[in-house]
């Protein structure tokens, strides 16, 4: 009896005296939640945003957009001149061939 | 009043025994020895919040106003100083049981009533313990808890088991 007594005291005591973790935290070991304040994988500290060396280089925004566009706007420019040109070359063919014809 | 009067009269007269001055050594040892690491715990997981050590152990800070487990963890006051009175009263009786007990004994309250001093210092000063040792396996976390628990619960078990195998 005075054993058992002893062992109950000491285990009770210990429940006092000890000071750990809390119930939530055992829910969430009980229920297999992750426990998002314990980052182990968080190994190195995060470092201060600061500007790229090379900040000025870098082009703006939808400058390289622009950029396409333009060039694709003298794409269609040029091939547009060829096309009235190549059409005017045609005609002018047809033109020889039809004076040709009335010359014979 | 008067019990503890007569209480405090045997701890003086017999705190000049060798094997009892050991014991208040180890006490003194071990209470210093956790306030060191829970001011550099507090100190290190102020900057950031975790501090990884290695797969299995983590430092991460949780101020427990409860008992063990979480248990009691309330935020009124009256109960909270009837709790940290109790924690006295039990301190108390463990002082008692080392300076009736045989070495061995001894030893393994002094390593409890150390623990349970640094406790309750957190209690009285801060209002609630600093636990920042978390255990744990892939997701699996045990309790948080600190070096004060190490060694309480290290006396608790030895004598546990001491009183379980040995003593018929």
């Amino acid at each position: 009896m005075k054993k058992f007594l002893f062992i109950s005291f000491l285990l009770t005591s210990y429940i006092f005296l000890k000071s750990c973790g809390s119930v939530s935290d055992a829910k969430k070991v009980l229920s297999n939640e992750k426990i998002r304040t314990n980052d182990e994988f968080l190994v190195k500290k995060r470092e201060p945003l600061t500007l790229p060396p090379d900040f000025n280089e870098i082009p703006r925004p939808e400058s390289l957009e622009k950029e396409k566009v333009i060039k694709k706007s003298n794409i269609e420019t040029i091939l547009k001149v060829s096309e009235e040109e190549a059409g005017n070359k045609d005609t002018s063919k047809v033109e020889q061939a039809i004076i040709n014809e009335i010359g014979n | 009043m008067v019990t503890l009067s007569k209480f405090f009269k045997f701890l003086f007269l017999n705190l000049k025994e060798k094997n009892n001055l050991i014991g208040i050594l180890i006490i003194l040892s071990v209470f210093f020895f956790d306030r060191f690491s829970k001011i550099k715990a507090i100190n290190l997981l102020t900057e950031q919040n975790n501090f990884f050590v290695n797969d299995f152990i983590n430092l991460s800070l949780v101020w427990n106003t409860g008992i063990g487990f979480g248990l009691l963890s309330l935020e009124t006051g009256i109960t909270y100083n009837l709790i940290s009175a109790l924690i006295g009263l039990i301190i108390l009786f463990l002082i008692y049981l080392l300076f009736i007990s045989k070495i061995a004994d001894k030893l393994l309250f002094a390593l409890v009533v150390g623990g349970a001093f640094g406790n309750l210092y957190d209690r009285i000063v801060f209002f609630a313990v600093p636990d920042f040792i978390d255990i744990h396996y892939q997701n699996f976390h045990w309790f948080t808890f600190n070096i004060a628990d190490i060694f309480i619960s290290l006396g608790i078990i030895m004598l546990v088991l001491k009183d379980l195998i040995l003593k018929k």
